[in-house]
């Protein structure tokens, strides 16, 4: 791991991404690493909205675009099993930016519609499968899957072969 | 036959105008024969040119089976082999189907290329039944026969859970080569206007929810 983190050169956009983040939230922030030419920072709850903004509005980080918002479920991490994971890309300044935010079972995290409103569907997506809630969403339905659908599939607690419904996994009545 | 068509002794048509009928003597002999009789009967008598000996439906099978219209419809990774089959390389025109039909409402069938999802089931019943009578469905790959893998909660485990199925044409997906000849096993079907479907056209979609 070492020796291939030596190998990577941090080009200077990136090293510039993490002074102006370190310099403005410092302390507060929950970590950081540079993996195969990746920034990723781990970031608070109370300050994830206020990141966010940050990397959109700084001249120097000019993060326009939110690439994709995403979750991931770490049973294994008893007190914060639930995460979001946020990609950022600057078209401007050629640099890409992960940020993560860690989350307790059913704590529930602003939205991010408001600082860009492609993070709509997204967040959907996120809920839908992993049962973390946003505040603040304008329209939090499932987006995939069927109205009448019961569960968050891609938690590792979900069964992992399908047990209801039969052979057509959903009830058709009222649909056709 | 011997003797030169509509010259027998019984017609009273003019042989010079081509213009023939059948006597009434000979129609009235034959109010009670068989069809083999009846065959034989007409064979000698007026019938110029060629006769085909058969029914209407396998016609019509015989006609349709040199035009079936696809449904332009593709759900997954089999969509990719059944484009490659419609390509220049396979040359599905050669077969008369390469014409896939944009609306179901011009169809003579449905290529249900790939798996099903929960989602898609309901749109996949009612393009079916926008297809107008008589159809066929292929199903194409592992996914759409079986759901595969997919053993999970948004896959439906087989397409003929859904719809009537003629031809499965098993692979994961399918070599061109594999779907060239389910659509010649089709062909036969639709040749001998043969169904999937019952009389009373049961949809196991909506046999599953009581309709």
């Amino acid at each position: 791991m070492e020796a291939r983190q030596e190998t990577v050169e941090i080009p200077e956009a990136l090293k510039v991404v993490f002074a102006r983040l370190e310099e403005e939230f410092g302390g507060r922030l929950l970590g950081s690493s540079f993996f195969r030419g990746e920034l990723t920072f781990t970031v608070p709850v109370e300050d994830y909205i206020a990141v966010l903004k940050y990397c959109r509005d700084t001249p120097d980080l000019a993060f326009e675009r939110l690439d994709s918002l995403l979750g991931n479920h770490y049973p294994g991490r008893k007190e914060a099993p639930m995460e979001v994971v946020v990609h950022l890309t600057s078209v401007s300044k050629n640099t890409r930016l992960r940020l993560k935010v860690m989350l307790a079972e059913g704590q529930s995290l602003p939205t991010a519609t408001g600082v860009w409103p492609s993070a709509d569907w997204d967040e959907r997506e996120t809920w839908e499968m992993y049962g973390i809630q946003f505040d603040g969403h304008p329209n939090l339905i499932r987006l995939l899957t069927t109205e009448d659908f019961e569960g968050f599939p891609l938690r590792k607690d979900f069964p992992l072969q399908g047990t209801v419904g039969g052979r057509i996994r959903t009830d058709l009545k009222g649909k056709i | 036959m011997t003797k030169p068509v509509g010259l027998g002794a019984d017609t009273s048509g003019n042989a010079a105008t081509g213009k023939l009928e059948i006597s009434h003597a000979t129609l009235a002999s034959l109010k009670n024969a068989s069809d083999a009789q009846v065959r034989e009967a007409l064979d000698e008598e007026h019938i110029p040119g060629v006769a085909l000996p058969a029914n209407l439906e396998k016609l019509l099978g015989f006609g349709r089976s040199f035009s079936w219209w696809p449904l332009l419809f593709g759900l997954a990774c089999c969509a990719i082999e059944m484009m490659a089959t419609a390509g220049p390389r396979y040359d599905l025109s050669r077969f008369g189907m390469e014409a896939m039909r944009a609306s179901p409402r011009q169809a003579d069938g449905m290529i249900v290329a790939g798996w099903c999802t929960t989602k898609m089931a309901p749109r996949v019943v009612r393009l079916y039944e926008q297809i107008p009578d008589p159809k066929w469905v292929v199903a194409m790959g592992s996914c759409a026969i079986s759901g595969n893998i997919w053993n999970t909660y948004s896959v439906v485990q087989g397409i003929d859970a859904l719809i009537p199925v003629d031809v499965y044409v098993p692979g994961c997906p399918p070599r061109p080569e594999a779907l060239w000849e389910g659509l010649e096993m089709l062909r036969d079907k639709v040749k001998q206007s043969r169904h999937a479907y019952d009389g009373l056209r049961t949809i196991p979609a909506r046999a599953a929810i009581g309709e």
